[in-house]
């Protein structure tokens, strides 16, 4: 039986501006290679925000989540290249990758207009909602469907970490209010 | 450099043998040894294992990360804090009176610790 994104995770994906193309492209049919491009790709958007949060925010809560978002998914994709040298695989671009460009596009125009707690505010909501929808992503397809045995343990860790995330930009949200 | 982190006498980073560290004192390093038993709490899926750790005055408490991500073991007071501790680094601080209470990893908010002191 073919797996099926939750409905929950379609609508997160439509809420963060990342609606999926078609609906016979699912994260579930991704091989090992596409997942691991879609995860670095996502690391890599991620770090590139809290550079710009860096360059824009004054708010020493705001800066520190940002440090700590370029240091775990800069050690976490480092841990991925590894992995994939290490299993001979490369990575492979794909549909989802695409779809987190393009939403990351937008996303870096809008906040890049934006200045003081009004970009406080809207760099902290993006961040809850981008890790959100990733770690739905990777809870619901990748670690159910990756094949192999190191991927899947690594997107297991990786789930660990962005969870709490996920829970820290909860916090930031609420203090920012 | 405070002093309840003088009194507490933090060791550091890396060293194999429980009962031997470099103690951070004023901001001047020097040979420190716990005769203590030595509590170890690894740093492990986001949260620090065990959470809550029960020692006695002299014994040391040492936590190793185990994770991909920098830790750090930090008094939720701010009174005391290991450095940035990368994946298979460890940090020893030695059991005082006044340790007891909440800890925290600095850049994990949702990490959470309780050190509780016996004798």
């Amino acid at each position: 039986m073919k797996p099926k994104l939750t409905l929950a995770l379609v609508t997160a994906l439509a809420l963060t501006g990342l609606a999926l193309p078609a609906l016979a492209e699912s994260p579930a049919d991704l091989n090992d290679a596409q997942m691991a491009h879609v995860a670095y790709v996502a690391d890599t958007i991620d770090i590139k925000q809290a550079h710009l949060a860096l360059a824009l925010s004054d708010n020493a809560d705001v800066r520190a989540f940002a440090e700590t978002m370029i240091a775990d998914h800069t050690a976490v994709n480092d841990q991925a290249l590894a992995l994939l040298k290490k299993l001979g695989v490369k990575p492979e671009d794909n549909f989802l990758s695409q779809q987190l460009i393009a939403g990351a596009a937008d996303t870096m125009t809008k906040l890049s207009a934006l200045r003081g707690t009004d970009f406080d505010r809207a760099y902290a909501a993006n961040e809850l909602a981008y890790h959100k929808t990733v770690n739905g992503v990777v809870a619901d397809a990748f670690i159910p469907h990756a094949k192999n045995a190191e991927v899947k343990a690594l997107f297991e860790a990786g789930l660990k970490i962005f969870t709490a995330h996920q829970a820290h930009a909860e916090m930031m949200v609420a203090e920012l209010k | 450099m405070s002093q309840g982190i003088a009194r507490r006498q933090l060791l550091a980073l890396g060293l194999a043998l429980p009962a031997f560290g470099l103690s951070v004192r004023r901001g001047a390093a020097h040979n420190g040894v716990i005769h203590g038993t030595i509590h170890e709490v690894t740093m492990t899926g986001m949260a620090f294992v065990p959470a809550t750790v029960s020692a006695a005055v002299g014994d040391g408490i040492r936590w190793t990360n185990a994770d991909l991500t920098p830790h750090t073991a930090t008094a939720r007071d701010g009174s005391w804090t290991s450095p940035a501790l990368k994946k298979g680094d460890n940090f020893v601080l030695e059991v005082t009176a006044g340790l007891a209470g909440d800890y925290k990893c600095r850049f994990h908010p949702t990490m959470k610790g309780q050190i509780s002191v016996t004798g």
